[in-house]
């Protein structure tokens, strides 16, 4: 099991200038990303004996209102460590590559993100309708300048 | 006199003998009323007080009412539990496969009005009777048995007022 401090440092150095370390909780191992290097970094966590991350537990996003946060949750089920990762993507028309083929379980996450943000998935095999009514067309509700049929905002409270 | 002593008041016992006249209407009423047979439908932790009600500690077989695992043997719908835009129409489907006459109980915040998800929600639909018609409005979060049974009341009330010359097909609308 890779504690903390090293698993941050072995990826620091593996990937100057792309990863940084990111100061979330104590028992929480975070780092942020560049949205280029999403690919990269799962490939190297995947097979990275120290690592070894084969359980994404969810991918989810945040709408940050200046841009979408894309937060990505991996462990190891061997090692049992985990690993939260964060990455940015802007807010109209976010585009991001698709790990589908590195982590199969990123596929329906990924659908959900794509209908919820608005975030496109490149090279994803099935990018289609998930949670959503199958005739959704009231665009991307978890937006929070989101508005839609019979939806109504909780008022301010004073 | 054993059962004949019982019977309810609008039943007229013939002295000496072992007949009693009354209304078609009224014996017909009070047969519905007695077998109120539910549909088993929930969506939410409603659920679970609805299943606790049908249970041996409330026990609404005592009632003559039955949960039926079918929309066509059913009299009585629960809508037990938030109910989703993507819920939405299958619960219509539901529904419109019972057979009339046909009640609604919307049990809880989420099936009256949507509930804590009235506010910020883009999944909840707002009250269950924007699809369908709801005879009793039971609210609680979730309500208790005792009041899922008042409900029940309240609709066997309603069934027993009914008139036979009411029913049809559109009696509903």
């Amino acid at each position: 099991m890779a504690d903390h401090d090293s698993i941050l440092k072995l990826l620091t150095e593996r990937f100057p200038g792309k990863v940084s370390a990111l100061e979330l909780t104590p028992a929480q191992t975070a780092v942020s990303v560049e949205a280029a290097s999403i690919v990269e970094l799962f490939t190297f966590l995947v097979e990275s004996a120290d690592l070894k991350m084969n359980y994404l537990s969810t991918i989810t996003g945040i709408d940050r209102t200046d841009h979408i946060e894309i937060v990505y949750f991996v462990s190891s089920l061997e090692h049992k460590h985990m690993l939260t990762i964060k990455t940015k993507v802007d807010r109209i028309g976010g585009k991001i590559e698709s790990i589908q083929h590195i982590i199969p379980a990123a596929n329906w996450f990924e659908r959900e993100v794509w209908e919820l943000y608005g975030v496109d998935f490149v090279n994803h095999p099935d990018l289609r309708r998930f949670l959503l009514p199958d005739d959704w067309d009231q665009g991307n509700p978890m937006l929070r300048d989101w508005d839609g049929r019979d939806f109504i905002r909780m008022p301010e409270v004073q | 006199m054993g059962i004949i002593s019982k019977l309810p008041v609008y039943m007229e016992n013939v002295p000496g003998g072992t007949i009693v006249t009354t209304s078609l209407e009224k014996v017909l009423n009070e047969s519905r009323a007695s077998s109120l047979w539910y549909l088993l439908f929930g969506t939410a932790c409603c659920a679970i007080e609805m299943m606790c009600a049908g249970a041996s500690r409330y026990d609404f077989d005592r009632f003559g009412m039955f949960f039926r695992a079918s929309p066509r043997q059913a009299d009585l719908m629960f809508v037990a539990g938030t109910i989703s835009h993507k819920m939405a129409p299958r619960v219509k489907l539901l529904y419109e496969q019972m057979a009339e006459p046909r009640y609604v109980i919307a049990m809880g915040g989420c099936a009256c009005s949507g509930g804590p998800f009235y506010y910020d929600s883009y999944a909840v639909l707002k009250g269950v009777d924007k699809i369908i018609p709801v005879d009793v409005f039971l609210p609680g979060c979730p309500p208790r048995p005792e009041s899922l049974m008042e409900a029940c009341i309240k609709v066997q009330q309603k069934v027993k007022k009914e008139k036979l010359q009411d029913w049809s097909s559109d009696r509903r609308g």
